[in-house]
């Protein structure tokens, strides 16, 4: 049998692949990018807050003392398998302040039957002492990074139940008191450098309420900056410096009531990550907000011997595409598994499908959205003349009902870019009448804020929480824009075409409005764009239609579902910077539904009329690229 | 293409998958209507969603039932609230 050599037929080499490549949309969904809590090692000696290296990862842990009552002198290191006992601490104790590493560590003050104010330093072999800290106190937080520099703040000291807000330095030779924190607390936890650190939860005496404050220090004063989503205290906390933080568990209530919540910090807000394993209070935290530790702490004073590591694991999304999948739009490929030659074709949304999602807790039209597929949030209600304030959050896979908006309002989301933890509502109907209302949302309430020039119920925005645009509205109808600063609505340039129960995608600056009504059913396919000053007319839509629902941003969007007097049609047509095209339709065409996305290739509609109100959500999502096989028809 | 037609109740999330949609043609419709495409991954998908089979005539008797409350509740609307919408009308399944 003879071979045919296709480089010597072609001139050019077919790439032979055991399997396909795999989209990174694909791949990341399969095995998203995320921090995950695993089992560790458990310690030889159960124990509670204790005097902890903070630096290490999650494979270099070391802990001293910390057994309750009484205290305890035992020092353990920590190898990313098991715990092994090292030299003993001199002077026995619990609730201690520590940090630094396996080689070079502090351990402060602390409690045995009385509060004790002993310092020893580790030298990677043994602990020696040093000079005294200046107030003794138990359960408070501490940052440094070895035996030499160190920062220790807070804790609760004599008389008893006194809580401190006092933050003292070690130099490697002394401890001086420097300024204070901005409240004194107790049960809370830091980490980070002598200069650059963060303090998270705590209770404050009295009713021992947990404490949802976070501070960061630069060396010089502390700061308040954002509170953590669920108050807590004697929570762990892993941080290398204040713009990079993890914090787990802890207790919620004086109780205490256990938690396994753990929050991540970027330097500007908290998010909500993966859970310990096992809930527990008075746990020690080490490491960093990628490479971390969860020591001790139980669901006692006892404490207990656990350990959880974490870590990440999945696609990371600053994966390059090419790095990753290694496919190139346009080539041939032999695949060896199958025997059979493939092309990968180009993705996005021409090849992007539609899915049923989650059913929301009520059938709603009318409702305004944002965020992504797997973070969304839909708020309002208007079928006919009724309005609702109802607000619901989706996770890519069930709805939950949060904090009402504080006006029962059919609104929309200027903020289409915004995300679950924050959104904006402005304008709408409440039923008998239009309102300019403006209300922000912090993930957990809305706010109202200022309000609008002109009511622009009806119309559609786009933009983030902070900086917004809104095109549109009423009738009669209307080609009024505003711009959200944040702070205040401003007039700007018209729509060329004024229209309402239109759609929108982009940002404040680069936004896209498309499709409406003109007049009272007088529907238009026009589409304009805005660069952030005035509106152009570009490609209409191929299907004239109002009441759909729009996602993405100027240069990628979708234009979902709609009227088109009648009938509700199921189409949607996919921007691609400079004209409309049709792809795979919707499952259940309908009218004033919800809309999000933030982009044209991934967002989500939900509820609406088909005509009965409906709570179906359908989620769309499009590869990166597709591949097919190739024939001989 | 040729249909089939059935009742299901949307329970939300895999109801209906991306790869369902790359299989065949689905269409909802007011009632719990559901449009099929006639192929063995349609029939796969309506035993799935345990869909009440119906002949064309039966879906469209459905779906006209439904958009003809939805008109009822139209036609009672103030002249300032019809102004907000529009009347619902019926269409033919196809």
């Amino acid at each position: 049998m003879s071979t045919i050599k296709l480089k010597e037929l072609s001139g050019f080499n077919v790439r032979s692949l055991a399997t396909d490549p795999v989209p990174l949309a694909q791949a990341q969904a399969a095995s998203p990018y995320a921090g995950v809590w695993s089992s560790g090692g458990a310690m030889n000696t159960a124990r509670v807050f204790d005097a902890t290296a903070q630096t290490g990862g999650n494979s270099a842990g070391q802990i001293a003392g910390g057994t309750y009552p009484g205290g305890s002198a035992n020092t353990e290191q920590y190898n990313g398998t098991a715990w092994t006992e090292v030299n003993n601490l001199n002077t026995a104790r619990f609730d201690i302040f520590g940090t630094g590493t396996q080689t070079s560590a502090i351990a402060a003050s602390g409690y045995t039957t009385d509060w004790v104010t002993n310092t020893e330093t580790w030298n990677g072999s043994s602990w020696t002492e040093v000079s005294e800290v200046n107030t003794g106190r138990k359960e408070g937080g501490s940052s440094g990074i070895s035996a030499t520099s160190a920062l220790i703040f807070g804790g609760e000291g004599t008389p008893s139940s006194t809580q401190y807000a006092l933050t003292e330095l070690w130099n490697g030779s002394s401890w001086t008191e420097v300024n204070d924190l901005n409240a004194a607390i107790y049960g809370t936890s830091g980490g980070g450098t002598q200069t650059d650190a963060i303090r998270a939860g705590g209770v404050t005496t009295g009713s021992a309420n947990p404490s949802a404050t976070v501070e960061t220090w630069n060396g010089t004063s502390w700061t308040e900056t954002t509170d953590i989503n669920t108050s807590r205290g004697y929570n762990a906390a892993s941080a290398a410096n204040s713009t990079a933080a993890l914090i787990a568990g802890g207790t919620t209530n004086n109780g205490p009531s256990l938690s396994a919540l753990t929050e991540s910090w970027d330097g500007s807000s908290w998010t909500e990550v993966n859970d310990l394993a096992t809930a527990r209070y008075k746990v020690n935290g080490s490491g960093t907000s990628t490479e971390a530790l969860a020591i001790g702490g139980g669901p006692n004073t006892s404490g207990g011997t656990a350990t959880e590591e974490w870590a990440f694991s999945g696609i990371p999304p600053s994966s390059p595409i090419t790095d990753y999948t290694d496919a190139i739009v346009g080539q041939i490929f032999y695949n060896s598994t199958s025997g059979v030659f493939k092309a990968t074709k180009a993705g996005g949304a021409p090849i992007g499908t539609w899915a049923s999602g989650g059913t929301p807790n009520a059938a709603r039209s009318g409702r305004g959205g944002a965020g992504p597929n797997t973070a969304t949030i839909h708020l309002g209600f208007n079928p006919t003349s009724t309005v609702n304030n109802e607000t619901e959050t989706y996770n890519g896979t069930a709805w939950t009902e949060v904090a009402n908006l504080n006006t029962a309002t059919a609104m929309f989301c200027p903020a289409q870019q915004g995300t679950q933890t924050a959104a904006l509502a402005a304008s709408g109907t409440t039923g008998g009448s239009d309102t300019t209302n403006t209300e922000s949302w912090n993930g957990s309430s809305w706010s109202e804020l200022s309000e609008l020039n002109s009511s622009h119920s009806y119309a559609a925005g786009a933009g983030t929480q902070t900086a917004a645009i809104t095109a549109g509205g009423q009738p009669p109808t209307r080609a009024l824009t505003e711009v959200w600063d944040g702070t205040s609505w401003t007039e700007v340039s018209d729509l060329n075409t004024g229209r309402y129960f239109t759609a929108a995608s982009g940002f404040q600056t680069a936004a896209l409005c498309f499709s409406g009504d003109t007049v009272p059913n007088a529907f238009t396919n026009k589409t304009e764009s805005w660069d952030g000053t005035a509106w152009t007319e570009v490609n209409d839509l191929n299907t004239t239609r109002a009441t759909g629902g729009g996602f993405g941003t100027q240069t990628t969007a979708l234009m979902c579902t709609g009227n088109t007097y009648p009938p509700i049609v199921a189409n949607v047509e996919s921007w691609n910077g400079s004209s409309w095209s049709e792809i795979n339709d919707v499952a259940t065409g309908r009218i004033r539904i919800a809309s999000s996305g933030s982009s044209g290739a991934a967002g989500l509609i939900g509820g609406g009329q088909t005509p009965p109100i409906v709570g179906n959500v359908e989620e769309f999502t499009a590869a990166d690229f597709e591949v097919t096989t190739l024939t001989t028809s | 293409m040729a249909y089939k037609y059935c009742t299901a109740t949307n329970w939300g999330k895999n109801f209906f998958t991306h790869e369902e949609r790359r299989q065949f043609y689905l269409a909802g419709h007011p009632g719990e209507v559901w449009v099929v495409g006639d192929n063995v991954h349609g029939d796969q998908w309506i035993s799935k969603v345990s869909g009440a089979l119906k002949t064309k005539a039966e879906a469209q008797t459905i779906v006209d039932g439904e958009i003809e409350v939805a008109q009822a509740a139209y036609d009672a609307l103030s002249a300032d609230e019809q102004e907000l919408h529009t009347r619902p009308a019926t269409y033919n399944l196809p």
